[in-house]
């Protein structure tokens, strides 16, 4: 079979992970699972330095955030390393090297480096858990109304009267 | 820090606190408005701080703000070691600090690696519990803050690993019996296949002194906070029945060796004028197997307030010793002197 990765080479080193009754198999070449870093570190879980601990849960089984670093960056094109986050400014070398975010739209924006890795963190990519209640959609209801009472002001004190009957309307809906 | 007359949390004994000494709930949560830590302003930082505190305080929960800048080094360490806040937020920069509990069993983070880290500590094993007044707490905490969260991923965390529920479960296993019988690494490598980290009692590197353990749930996202409970739950209690028989078996088949091992240890952290921290939790773990097996009588809130109450900074603090050596007299001192009715 041929590997999974480049398609080129016949796979000769072949992974299957079973986490939470799921099962993924990977099969690569030499030189691609040298690149790999589930091949690399396939004592993921072992024990021997077990009374030194795990610095974090994810500690010493996956060596270091270092490692999703490795797994984003590998085989990524170098035009896409220059993508940022708008809201923070999170630059995608930023993201891999330290395998954390800048903030919750970096989500959206690195969306696609994570699935993997998050799959394989958690064996599953969905939340099934707790939901904030709408207690604060009524919140941002009222700070909008705020916002938008402040910016009617401004448009009518630059004359923008156009600006102006817009806000009126765009309020008048939210307050039904 | 003052040592009021309230009764520490961990100074009461929960279920099978022998053994299952304590459990941690924990849920990190991060406003949508701000960026994540390392992101943001040193006013952002300040605002959240500021807006955490008042939601507390309109929320009506009794919460004392502790920021960590005004802090000496060792007042934060002490903090620590009692396990109110963790290293990061103690070593972090910027406006940051904790709302804590008068008796210590709840700690709210403010600018740790998330925006809010709040935390719920309980006597022996019950995380369940502790899972419903987390919860309670976050309720609250929502109605002043948007969370970053989506419908896929759950609660956004700055660090992917604690995404989803956010929540992490900790328990503190006390296994001397289980040490003793070189069953401890065979454990630790069934929870981990089981998907629970497990370390030493004091962090990293800490060489589970006294043979206490600290077990924690991996996974965060795909499965709901019930769940993860129930789990921790069960993994936990199993291991507790596993050390329980076999101290009761090695206490049959040796009986004198373990009471003298007991008393040999009252005997040093009773007379003793010299204790290193290593010392002295070992013997307060053998007067903690002493107590279980009924050899002798003691309580363990004691045991669990001893035990925080001899780490470096706590002892650094509460009694102004200076240096390893005046500390370690005055460790041998405190420890005098709580235990002078035991025999």
């Amino acid at each position: 079979m041929l590997c999974d990765k480049c398609g080129k080479n016949e796979a000769t080193y072949h992974l299957k992970q079973v986490i939470n009754g799921k099962t993924t198999e990977m099969h690569l070449c030499a030189e691609c699972a040298a690149e790999e870093p589930d091949f690399k570190d396939l004592s993921m879980d072992s024990f021997n330095d077990f009374f030194s601990g795990f610095t974090a849960p994810f500690g010493s089984a996956l060596g270091s955030f270092g490692l999703l670093g490795q797994m984003l960056g590998a085989g990524t094109p170098t035009r896409r390393r220059q993508r940022s986050c708008p809201f923070c400014g999170a630059t995608e070398e930023e993201v891999s090297s330290s395998g954390m975010l800048g903030c919750a739209q970096c989500y959206d924006v690195f969306g696609d480096l994570l699935t993997h890795y998050l799959r394989r963190l958690h064996g599953s990519a969905e939340h099934t858990g707790k939901v904030p209640s709408g207690a604060n959609a009524e919140l941002s209801k009222t700070r909008k109304l705020e916002q938008l009472k402040t910016d009617l002001q401004k448009a009518i004190d630059a004359q923008e009267f156009e600006r102006a009957a817009e806000l009126r309307d765009e309020i008048k809906g939210l307050e039904q | 820090m003052t040592n009021n007359s309230i009764l520490k949390w961990y100074a009461k004994s929960g279920e099978s606190a022998e053994i299952a000494v304590s459990t941690r709930v924990r849920l990190a949560r991060n406003v949508a408005e701000y960026p994540f830590q390392g992101y943001m302003t040193t006013e952002q930082q300040r605002a959240l701080l500021d807006r955490a505190a008042a939601a507390a305080k309109a929320a009506g929960l009794d919460l004392q703000l502790i920021e960590m800048d005004p802090l000496s080094a060792a007042e934060r360490r002490a903090l620590v070691e009692r396990h109110v806040i963790s290293p990061d937020l103690a070593e972090g920069s910027g406006p940051r600090g904790v709302l804590v509990s008068q008796d210590e069993s709840i700690a709210v983070m403010v600018g740790e690696e998330d925006h809010l880290r709040i935390q719920v500590f309980g006597s022996g094993l019950c995380p369940q519990a502790l899972l419903k007044k987390a919860s309670e707490i976050d309720d609250l905490f929502e109605r002043e803050f948007g969370y970053a969260f989506s419908e896929k991923l759950g609660y956004l965390t700055k660090c992917p690993t604690n995404l989803g529920t956010g929540l992490r479960v900790s328990v503190m296993l006390h296994l001397p019996a289980l040490a003793e019988s070189g069953a401890l690494q065979n454990l630790a490598q069934s929870a981990g296949s089981l998907g629970f980290a497990v370390r030493g009692l004091y962090g990293e590197g800490s060489k589970a002194t006294g043979a206490y353990l600290q077990i924690s749930n991996r996974m965060t996202l795909g499965v709901t906070e019930e769940e993860l409970c129930q789990r921790i739950a069960d993994a936990c209690a199993q291991m507790v029945e596993r050390e329980k028989k076999t101290r009761i078996a090695l206490y049959e088949r040796r009986r004198v060796d373990v009471e003298d091992q007991v008393f040999r240890a009252m005997g040093t952290l009773k007379y003793a004028r010299k204790l290193s921290t290593a010392e002295a939790m070992n013997g307060l773990s053998q007067l903690r197997i002493g107590a279980s097996l009924g050899v002798i009588d003691l309580n363990c809130g004691l045991l669990n307030d001893l035990l925080f109450a001899i780490q470096p900074a706590s002892v650094a603090v509460r009694t102004a010793a200076e240096g390893a050596e005046g500390r370690d007299v005055a460790r041998a001192r405190l420890l005098r002197d709580a235990l002078k009715d035991l025999n």
